[in-house]
């Protein structure tokens, strides 16, 4: 469930970003966003809270019932319970029943209603949060019929229940959500059942390896218990992502929702959770085998093993499944590379550095340690975590290098869209920048204690060991932020100074949303289309636009189709106070009047 | 005889369908709070379970005399820890098992307090009581639930 809701924060967060960077990147031709009233905003989010109400008062009477009648009932039980949950129902049923009929009618009366954010929100919340309930239920419930956990007949009740509600909900959003509103609905129910397929098969392969080569992790769990939750566990996600993904959202076109899905769980989760479980496998390894280990048998060094082993071939699925789907061609873009490819390269490229880093500094840590060693009373031996060093730089650089190598390929190849590109400039302004952060922060750390001991006339080598972890985090961030402000810098200096004049291009008559990404891709300008509405169909060339673009003074551009080609008029548009004149209405044929008192004449 | 008018026997008929449907879910509701709200099944005083209830029944009622007498003669506590214990009035207690070996019984049971607050379900928390048969019948010993440490004084 923590993964589950770890993947959908970091859906989101992904999300934004994709967002936000297609929004900056061309912001042409995006529908007006419906908007929807308050009303209609209350009137949905009464119904969803008559639904949860009554489907929580449902569920804790029907758990009573089955409580007392279908096992040995409780010891003492007072009317609380019986109280509110009926109390939930009472006012619940009728208020949901009432609500629903009015929702009815206006999903039946007015068509866009189908459309409308009210409709689309609550059928979301209303299938998600029961499919949440019910899948924790559903799985108290598989704990209890496979005797690894106590009767639970109060979990039943809330399985079968809340189970209702999803089916309910999911009906009516196949009947009556159009496709292209269903898709937030179908990601976040993929995510949930992916992060529980997750969960469950690392503990289902990890707890099965336990028991074939006789480790146990918990020494107070059997780990045959332990098997059978993790079974269950992987059951449910199983069919809540089939369902969901593999049946219905697997089949939509690429898109921004989708491409965030892909990226959170691929290229987030999927390199995350790789490198951290070959990182942990790999530095056990190393240190039962080089360094010093503190367990006293390979079974207790090694009883995390299985797990982590199991944890890594996760990630490196996630990774290979979800990386597979940004491969797809993109309905609405132009084929080849577009800011989602971008965005998983950059993303690769940053938690591998993430972790070289941290190779690194374990690296200079262990270095001071073992020039420090005379004063060390107890702790972790310099060469074990010179390993562990070893292990994060093993696994983090090639993850950085591979990465790295295919965006540099793609400057080679196209190198003006690609250093013009938002994400690039983005990861190497924001890697130079928390590298400046966290150096200026353990420069801070080192000096403080130079000068604690210093004032305190006590500086010796316990000094330079107590500063060996701020040194380590000083150094690799100093050279991280000093590597990429140096290549920022250079990038900065090859832009054409032609293409960084014009700041935005408005194509008047130019109805081809690929055109427009062309030309922003040449130019680097923001990029506004405007359709013709009369019909006529003139052929563009973007090679053409992008040359007069070039060739004009700027600062922003109107590219305008005559017969006789394109004709690019340099205009300002921050400069409104001048350029625009509001004329007043007046009688055809009359003078109008200009607002300082002189004449417009209108034609 | 003849009818006047349209016939609007069908559509009173419809109409009697949604006031039937309430009618019967206000039943069904009413049938349901009654079979929830009867008392809970009374378990044997000669055997561990029966016991515990009466003990924590007891301890609930505020009646810590009747509770203490339930408790084993060597057992740490008395009627005068019981009544600084603190407990919810909301309080219910299932049973989970129950083991006998020979003279002693272990009785475990959930402690959850109503309403909770969980939807998920994840409200309560498991206790063990631990009994000792003596010439009086089945006697809870040591420091049995709700209490953490006892003193034995009686004043």
């Amino acid at each position: 469930m923590i993964a589950s809701v770890l993947l959908l924060v970091l859906l989101a967060v992904v999300g934004g970003v994709v967002v936000v960077v297609r929004a900056v990147s061309h912001r042409s031709g995006a529908p007006a966003a419906r908007t929807s009233s308050l009303r209609e905003l209350f009137t949905y989010v009464l119904l969803l809270v008559a639904v949860l109400v009554t489907s929580t008062g449902a569920a804790g009477l029907l758990g009573q019932l089955l409580d007392r009648y279908a096992t040995d009932g409780p010891l003492v039980a007072g009317s609380v319970e019986a109280a509110r949950n009926g109390a939930f129902v009472v006012v619940g049923l009728p208020l949901g029943l009432l609500v629903g009929l009015v929702i009815r009618r206006a999903l039946r009366d007015d068509p866009a209603e189908r459309t409308s954010f009210g409709w689309a929100a609550y059928v979301t919340a209303g299938t998600v949060v029961p499919l949440v309930v019910a899948m924790v239920a559903v799985h108290d419930s598989l704990g209890w019929a496979l005797g690894v956990d106590p009767e639970n007949p109060r979990a039943v009740a809330r399985a079968v229940v809340w189970s209702a509600v999803w089916l309910v909900h999911w009906r009516l959003d196949r009947a009556l959500t159009p496709a292209d509103h269903a898709t937030p609905h179908l990601l976040l129910g993929s995510a949930l059942g992916l992060g529980t397929t997750v969960v469950g098969a690392v503990g289902t392969v990890g707890n099965t390896l336990d028991l074939a080569f006789g480790l146990q992790r918990d020494t107070f769990v059997d780990p045959q218990d332990q098997l059978r939750r993790a079974a269950a566990t992987l059951l449910i996600g199983a069919t809540v992502w089939t369902l969901y993904w593999w049946r219905h959202a697997a089949s939509r076109p690429r898109a921004v929702l989708t491409d965030a899905y892909a990226l959170a769980a691929g290229t987030v989760v999927g390199i995350v959770t790789g490198v951290v479980g070959t990182v942990w496998a790999v530095s056990d390894v190393l240190v039962w085998a080089l360094g010093s280990p503190s367990a006293a048998g390979a079974a207790e060094h090694f009883r995390n093993t299985p797990h982590l082993l199991a944890t890594a071939a996760a990630g490196a699925l996630l990774w290979w499944y979800h990386t597979g789907l940004l491969a797809r061609p993109a309905a609405t873009a132009r084929p080849g590379r577009d800011e989602a490819h971008r965005l998983r390269d950059y993303a690769s490229a940053v938690l591998g550095l993430l972790a070289t880093c941290v190779g690194g500094v374990m690296l200079v840590v262990a270095l001071v340690d073992a020039l420090t060693r005379s004063v060390a009373v107890a702790g972790t031996p310099a060469a074990n975590t010179a390993l562990v060093a070893v292990a994060a730089l093993l696994v983090g650089v090639p993850v950085w290098w591979l990465a790295w190598r295919t965006a540099q390929a793609a400057c080679r190849t196209t190198p003006g869209p690609e250093r013009a590109s938002v994400t690039r400039r983005t990861y190497l302004v924001a890697v130079t920048g928390v590298g400046v952060l966290v150096a200026v922060g353990a420069l801070i750390g080192v000096v403080y204690v130079l000068l604690e001991d210093l004032f305190a006339g006590a500086v010796t080598l316990g000094t330079l060991r107590s500063l060996r972890f701020a040194l380590g985090i000083l150094v690799v961030a100093a050279a991280v932020a000093g590597a990429h402000a140096a290549l920022f810098r250079a990038e900065r200096a090859m832009r054409p100074h032609a293409v960084q004049r014009v700041r935005y291009v408005v194509l008047v008559g130019a109805g081809d949303p690929a055109l427009a990404h062309e030309v922003a891709a040449i130019t680097g300008a923001r990029v506004l289309s405007w359709p013709r509405t009369d019909g006529a169909a003139l052929v563009w060339s973007a090679a053409d636009v992008a040359r007069l673009v070039a060739a004009s003074p700027g600062p922003d551009v109107v590219v305008v189709q005559t017969p006789d080609g394109p004709l690019a008029v340099p205009v300002d548009r921050q400069r409104g106070d001048v350029a625009a004149v509001t004329v007043p209405l007046v009688p055809p044929g009359a003078p109008a009047t200009s607002p300082d008192g002189g004449t417009v004449t209108t034609s | 005889m003849t009818t006047i008018g349209p016939d609007r026997t069908g559509e009173r008929r419809r109409a009697l369908i949604p006031v039937a449907v309430v009618l019967g879910l206000v039943a069904v509701l009413a049938l349901v709070l009654y079979a929830v709200t009867r008392p809970a099944k009374v378990w044997d005083p000669a055997t561990p379970e029966g016991v515990v209830q009466t003990y924590v029944t007891a301890v609930l009622a505020g009646d810590t005399v009747t509770a203490a007498d339930l408790l084993a003669p060597g057992s740490p506590c008395a009627a005068t820890d019981l009544d600084r214990a603190y407990l919810s009035r909301d309080t219910r207690v299932d049973l989970v098992g129950s083991t006998v070996q020979g003279t002693q019984a272990q009785v475990r049971v959930l402690v959850a307090v109503d309403p909770g607050p969980d939807p998920l379900g994840g409200n309560g928390e498991e206790r063990t009581f631990r009994l000792t048969r003596t010439t009086a019948g089945w006697r809870i010993d040591g420091i049995p639930w709700p209490l953490y440490e006892c003193t034995g004084r009686l004043t």
